[in-house]
């Protein structure tokens, strides 16, 4: 088990494991439409497929929130 | 600038905080914020911003008040009900701060009256409840190079991001709207009042400390809370270089209205 | 031993009543300050936690006072002693509360702190070799030791516009210190009569030089005198309102050689007709007593004779030596009760020798001497039992080193990480560094000198360095000469930490291998020794990119990456004109390498860093403090845009620099260059006071031109005031705001308040805003309070 950090908190993972896998794994509601910050650089949603993952990366992922009425 | 005798008390507060003080008070009551939307965001910042004796309050909304909003929208009252809620709020602002000027736009904000209406103030507010109209507001604000401050609520959730020219905007995150209704909005999927509230004040906060220098502001970083958890957070941003507004290639270089209709303005 | 100042009862009692009114915050921490640092007391860069200095002329310390200082800093809750350049011992790490009790510790065994920091005479400086070198003219240290009781003991000795340093030396050959010192006394006998060469003006900081010499002979017995003249001479013309231009350089500078040198001449001659009493120092000073050591039969390792032949020389005394016993960077940690254990027990055995067997070097060791051949086998034993490394080659042991960033504000590199790869990597060379006895390897973590790198053969100081990315460096001197022709190492280049230790191996091994053709290393240095350093320099050049070598860009002992953010500026002694004219510099060297780049990423980086450095250049001169890279930015729009100084359009850019400093500055070349010349003009524009001629202020204009009272235009220092009685908390202090509000920094505000309440919260709100509470009286039922605001 390898550990990284998503939004801000410890997960072990088990490599080889994409930026899409992790998105499955953590069960995000809508994976189209998450923004994903890796290592404090924005990932373009057509690399998430390809961008693998490695030993201490830190990762967000912000959600759209389109409310305030 | 003087002060009269009820100024000193009304904003005594203020003035006793050493990063704010006389000076800070000034700069308050010469400033000029245009807040989008008087909905649920809207309400808080408009009513702190008044009582804090903002000089100028832009307020630009289409709508009128309807019996769904009154659960958060607390800037109007019951027998506002069918006014326009630019004409409510402003009623409001009014009875709390005679200082403040409040200029009211019963419109809705577009790629065509954006830029006008922009133009005449310090500072914007998102309190808008859409995807399109939050895109427009960051790429007339980063094309104009004003600063603003991005708020958005979903059930639980709020999240805010303050721009300045050179700072990541909105879209530097998130690239571009979502197709329509791929996302829920809050009158879809329903919000906590109270979160319009904390999102709100936040939002006023950040004016005040543009508007005086205090602190640091939520450039380069954006605050996401959960209510549930009340788990607060901050994720540093960096100006994307690849941002189709702000990026080193921009492809916006003028405000066109996103395609999809606004979603659901109408429905509460 | 210099005998106390009479006065120095009074002064620790002084002291201990401002420590109690600071803590009690009756006093502002300047206040505290100015009474503080001339005291010897510094505090450390970790707020709260004090140092005091203890003044050791000439390094001289009995054995028995050292002892008592271990004692005295245990038991007063300090980890570590620190010996200094300047020949001194710091006992560290105090709480401010043990202070007092130190000082009168102190007092008990006949030290002082007296005049260890601050605008004062320092601790006098004498060449660790005097009184024993058999090439020298004569001691030079009694008289060190006498004019140090005298100058101490003057009031006016702690008044002086800045630091002055005074340094002997006992040889005309090996003039050392005392020709980069304020003053420096170079020993001579001249038809018999001893007396001294004199030199002025000499100093390593800001606009370094050597001293210019002012007199060729004076007789000893006008030692005193001239000190004196130069002492009331600097306090005469010394700069009071710029204090880094302050320095007795400085007045040399401003008035020329000539006339400096013919106004201190007239100051002596008119003392002379004043003073006719002679400077007579005890002829008997450091007499070696009669001992009575019987040597013990020891069995001693193969590494003795090593250490005979690198550590011990003989003196001019027939049979007694003198050794060098090193400490790293000066430490002695109190708390390892192993080594205190051990270094008490070679205290004990030198004491047998007299009271004159220690002396601190400027070199932050420990001389022995006085010590006679038959002790030498048991000494070396409890040396070794100390040091288990003592017989290594000198130059291993004796780099010298500042702290460096990992403790100072200033630092740029980590100077001692540094001194330990070059140890590390001299060890694993097989140079033979037993002809390299006498190298000195000297290390600043920044451009000011406190590593002394400008009096090394091989110097070096901390600079900022960049290919794509900043990684460490440091600027490469080379071959000062401290013997008869005093001058300082000059710059040679730039190159990487990490190549640093290479680089002193492979320039070293080209000495020894040539060295038959050369009188001295120095000499190698300034010639052959050069053309190979520049050489070396040139294929050390170019530094791996990040990608394959991240070793670059880490300092030595670092464990995160090389980065600009967290330097600070200066408290003490840090050259502020160094620090503009290093971002001066940039700009003018970053502005060339912009004309030929034609990389888009690379200029637009540049660009940055003009934008930078115009921004932080003339921060210095406001007070203030960048904590970080933004900060230099939001310091520079509050202090010099939202003023006036630099024109409000270069708001925008600036901002810009401090938001993104990925943005497509190319867009905004030309901005960016009219900001570097607004600056530099601006700074052409500086008095010595840091003021800006030529300059509307903005600030002032708008608060002058409204409604002007004609009371104020008629009495302008009339005080303003304003009656708060019957006005309840906090709306007393929020109107003492409105009035403080529009008033020039400087101008006084009287109030009147209420008792209770009010009296007990306004003043101390108004001091916690930075005002002064200059005067607080009762009068009847109300009290009156001045102010002065900040």
């Amino acid at each position: 088990m390898s550990k990284i950090k998503v939004n801000d908190e410890s997960q072990e993972v088990t490599f080889p494991l994409t930026v899409t896998g992790l998105i499955k794994l953590n069960n995000v509601l809508q994976p189209d439409m998450v923004s994903v910050q890796l290592n404090g650089e924005f990932l373009e949603r057509q690399d998430f497929e390809t961008t693998e993952l490695k030993e201490g990366d830190e990762i967000d992922f912000l959600y759209f929130m389109g409310g305030g009425c | 600038m003087d002060f009269t005798g009820e100024q000193i008390e009304r904003y005594s507060r203020h003035i006793l905080l050493q990063d704010i003080g006389v000076e800070g008070q000034e700069k308050i009551l010469n400033g000029k914020v245009l807040v989008i939307g008087a909905g649920g965001l809207g309400a808080p910042i408009l009513l702190y911003l008044a009582a804090a004796g903002v000089g100028t309050l832009g307020v630009i909304d289409g709508d009128v008040v309807d019996l769904s909003n009154l659960q958060r929208q607390v800037i109007h009252f019951t027998p506002d009900v069918g006014k326009p809620k630019v004409e409510s709020a402003k009623e409001k602002i009014n009875q709390i701060n005679p200082d403040v000027k409040v200029v009211t736009y019963h419109e809705f904000f577009t790629a065509e009256n954006a830029f006008d209406i922009i133009q005449d103030y310090d500072f914007i507010v998102d309190g808008t409840d859409n995807f399109p109209v939050k895109f427009l507001i960051n790429d007339a604000c980063v094309l104009a190079g004003k600063p603003f401050s991005h708020g958005g609520i979903l059930r639980f959730d709020g999240q805010t991001l303050t721009h300045l020219p050179g700072t990541a905007c909105y879209r530097c995150a998130f690239h571009s709207p979502p197709p329509p209704n791929a996302v829920p909005t809050c009158s879809q999927a329903g919000v906590l009042g109270a979160i319009a509230g904390m999102l709100g004040t936040i939002q006023a906060a950040e004016v005040l400390k543009y508007l005086t220098g205090a602190g640091d502001l939520l450039t380069n970083r954006l605050l996401t809370f959960n209510a549930k958890t009340m788990n607060f957070r901050t994720v540093n941003l960096k100006p994307n270089k690849k941002c189709p507004v702000c990026g080193e290639h921009p492809t916006i270089t003028e405000l066109v209205e996103s395609e999809q209709a606004v979603c659901e303005l109408k429905s509460k | 031993m210099y005998k106390l100042p009479e006065t120095l009862e009074a002064d620790i009692e002084k002291f201990a009543s401002l420590v109690k009114d600071y803590q009690e915050k009756k006093i502002e921490s300047v206040q505290f300050k100015a009474f503080r640092v001339p005291m010897g007391i510094y505090e450390q860069r970790q707020d709260d936690v004090y140092m005091s200095r203890v003044r050791t002329t000439g390094g001289v310390i009995y054995p028995k006072q050292l002892l008592e200082i271990i004692e005295i800093a245990r038991r007063h809750r300090s980890n570590l002693l620190h010996i200094t350049t300047r020949q001194e011992i710091q006992i560290q790490n105090l709480d401010l509360d043990e202070v007092e009790l130190v000082l009168h510790d102190l007092q008990k065994i006949g030290l002082s702190t007296k005049g260890g920091g601050g605008n004062t005479i320092r601790n006098i400086i004498v060449s660790e070799f005097s009184g024993i070198d058999s090439s020298e003219q004569f001691d030079a240290t009694p008289y060190a030791m006498d004019l140090t009781t005298l100058l101490i003991a003057e009031a006016d000795s702690y008044l002086l516009p800045r630091k002055m340093k005074i340094a002997f030396s006992s040889n005309d050959k090996q003039i050392g210190y005392a020709a980069v010192n304020d003053i420096g006394f170079v020993a001579k006998v001249k038809d018999g009569e001893k007396g001294f060469l004199v030199y002025a003006g000499g100093g390593a900081g800001a606009k370094p030089t050597t001293g210019w010499k002012l007199f060729d002979f004076i007789p000893a017995t006008d030692l005193y005198i001239l000190a004196e003249s130069l002492k009331k001479f600097f306090s005469d013309y010394g700069n009071r309102k710029n204090r880094h231009k302050a320095r007795l350089r400085f007045v040399f500078y401003k008035l020329g050689e000539q006339e400096t040198i013919r106004l201190i001449q007239e100051y002596y001659y008119n003392l002379k007709k004043e003073i006719t009493e002679p400077f007579l120092v005890d002829p008997d000073f450091d007499k070696r007593p009669t001992i009575a050591y019987q040597p013990v039969a020891q069995t001693l390792d193969q590494n003795y004779p090593l250490w005979l032949k690198r550590y011990v020389s003989p003196q001019k005394q027939d049979k007694y030596n003198t050794i060098l016993v090193p400490f790293l960077l000066g430490n002695i940690p109190v708390d390892d009760e192993d080594f205190v254990q051990k270094f008490q027990k070679l205290l004990h055995f030198v004491d047998k020798f007299g009271d004159y067997t220690l002396r601190f070097t400027t070199t932050q060791s420990i001389r022995l001497r006085n010590i006679p051949d038959e002790a030498l086998p048991e000494l070396y034993l409890v040396l070794s039992d100390l040091f288990p490394d003592i017989y290594l080659p000198t130059l291993i042991n004796n780099i010298v080193s500042c702290t460096g960033a990992d403790t100072c504000r200033l630092g740029i590199g980590l100077s001692k990480g540094l001194a330990k790869a070059i140890r590390k990597e001299l060890v694993k060379s097989n140079l033979d560094l037993d002809k390299l006895q006498e190298t000195r390897i000297h290390i600043s973590g920044c451009p000011n000198s406190c590593g002394q790198q400008l009096w090394a053969d091989i110097g070096f100081s901390g600079k900022i360095l960049r290919n794509d990315r900043v990684y460490p460096g440091y600027q490469v001197y080379l071959g000062a000469n401290r013997d008869q022709s005093p001058k300082f190492a000059e710059a040679v280049g730039n190159i990487s930490s990490r190549d640093i230790p290479q680089f002193v191996v492979k320039l070293l091994d080209s000495y020894l291998q040539t060295q038959e053709k050369y009188q001295s290393l120095q000499q190698f240095l300034l010639t052959e020794g050069k053309e190979i350093a520049q050489l070396l320099l040139a294929d050390f050049k170019a530094v791996p990119p990040f990608e394959d070598d991240k070793n670059y860009y880490f300092d030595w002992g670092a464990e995160t990456l090389f980065s600009i953010v967290n330097r600070g500026t200066a408290e003490c002694s840090a050259g502020l004109f160094d620090m503009i004219d290093v971002d001066q510099n940039i700009i003018n060297s970053t502005k060339a390498v912009l004309e030929k780049e034609t990389d888009t990423a690379r200029r637009n980086l540049l660009l940055y860093e003009i934008l930078f450095s115009a921004s932080r250049m003339l921060l210095v001169t406001r007070g203030v403090e960048p904590k970080n890279t933004e900060d230099v930015f939001s310091l520079f729009l509050k202090s010099f845009i939202d003023f006036g100084f630099v024109d409000e359009k270069f708001r925008q850019i600036v901002t810009i620099g401090r938001e993104n400093k990925d943005f497509n500055f190319e867009t905004k070349k030309d901005e960016i260059y009219a900001l570097s010349d607004a600056v530099t003009e601006l700074y052409k524009n500086m008095d010595d006071s840091l003021q800006f001629k030529n300059v509307q202020l903005k600030v002032k204009v708008e608060e002058q031109a409204p409604t002007v009272d004609a009371r104020e235009v008629m009495k302008p220092n009339e005080p303003k005031f304003k009656d708060l009685r019957g006005v309840a908390c906090p709306m007393n202090f929020v109107q003492t705001k409105i009035q403080l509000s529009p008033m020039q920094s400087g101008e006084i505000l009287e109030i009147w308040l209420d008792d209770g309440q009010p009296i007990n919260n306004v003043p101390g709100s108004v001091r916690g805003e930075g005002h002064q509470v200059v005067e607080q009286v009762q009068v009847g039922d109300y009290w009156k309070v001045v102010i002065k605001k900040k």
